[in-house]
């Protein structure tokens, strides 16, 4: 018996609503973010004939639905809907989109999307600061470097030694800690340069430590 | 005290390497890490330098320096006031000592 399907219309917003999910949580609730490009071949990809064949449509006929084996026969519900999207795994793919891969959340991409540079950053990341010097007093704003980790932060700054914390740890402090990239010497952007404000003292930055990150990978 | 903008490049806590106009001369002030001190000098190197284009700018900075016509001579950078974003100008009263401590004009 021909499987009942939904409006073409009502599949088709499906996948784009597969894909907008897909670009904000993977199955763990973490937030995720994709590139454009990639968003956008996503999208291109679930609305072409090559995507109509992968889901085992014919793209020279115009359905009112899909296959029952590849998707809902009816529309989802939202708690359906929710349901679905916390079994899948969109770290790895985007089902909607004929998969094309997610990386995962990064705030420099976030930052060119228009979130605001004052959170951006989430709280566990690490924020370093680089240098063997005293610690800025609190209420004054230095330069630091942020990253998932410490050694991707420590990337972010030139010098051999460094203090870290999180992100996290500077605001509980009533501090700041705001994304803004600078050109280097070579004209190169440092995606990572953070301006960190702390708010009261002592400071939350660790002692200082070796920079574990070669001096050759380390911001020039 | 006159403020004059600046182009700049290697920001950290303040601008590394940036380009100042003043009274007709274009300046480059540079302050490099020191890999010895494990740290970014005390100092800024100034430089008198010839007029730059637009590709001088946009390209590759750390060749500035050896464009230079002169070296004008050394200044703290604690000496340098910068506008309140550290990013956009700087006081040219920094020059006016450095010329006078020079002899130029």
């Amino acid at each position: 018996m021909e499987p009942e399907r939904p409006e073409r219309e009502e599949y088709e917003g499906e996948i784009t609503r597969e894909i907008r999910v897909a670009l904000n949580y993977n199955s763990r609730g973490e937030r995720i973010v994709t590139t454009a490009q990639r968003a956008q071949e996503a999208r291109e990809l679930a609305n072409s004939a090559a995507a109509m064949r992968m889901r085992g449509l014919d793209p020279n006929k115009t359905y009112i639905g899909a296959p029952e084996s590849q998707t809902q026969a009816k529309p989802m519900t939202e708690k359906e809907f929710a349901e679905w999207t916390s079994k899948q795994d969109w770290s790895s793919k985007l089902t909607g989109g004929g998969g094309s891969s997610i990386v995962k959340y990064d705030p420099k991409f976030a930052l060119q999307q228009g979130a605001n540079p004052a959170t951006v950053v989430p709280d566990p990341y690490a924020v370093v600061r680089g240098g063997q010097a005293p610690m800025p007093t609190a209420g004054t704003t230095f330069s630091g470097s942020m990253g998932a980790t410490v050694p991707e932060a420590a990337a972010g700054v030139p010098h051999g030694t460094i203090r870290s914390t999180t992100a996290g740890a500077v605001r509980e402090q009533g501090g700041s800690v705001v994304l803004a990239p600078e050109a280097t010497r070579s004209g190169a952007i440092n995606q990572s340069h953070v301006n960190v404000t702390e708010g009261s003292s002592p400071t939350v930055f660790g002692p200082p430590a070796p920079n574990p990150v070669p001096k050759s990978e380390r911001v020039q | 005290m006159d403020y004059e903008p600046i182009q700049y490049r290697d920001f950290y806590d303040v601008p590394r390497m940036f380009i100042v106009q003043s009274h007709g001369r274009t300046y480059l002030f540079d302050c490099p890490f020191d890999e010895r001190e494990d740290e970014y000098s005390t100092h800024y190197s100034v430089f008198l330098m010839p007029p730059l284009d637009a590709a001088d700018l946009a390209g590759d900075w750390r060749q500035l320096p050896i464009m230079a016509v002169q070296l004008m001579g050394k200044v703290l950078v604690s000496d340098v006031k910068f506008d309140a974003s550290k990013r956009n100008a700087i006081s040219t009263n920094v020059i006016g000592r450095l010329l006078k401590k020079s002899g130029g004009d």
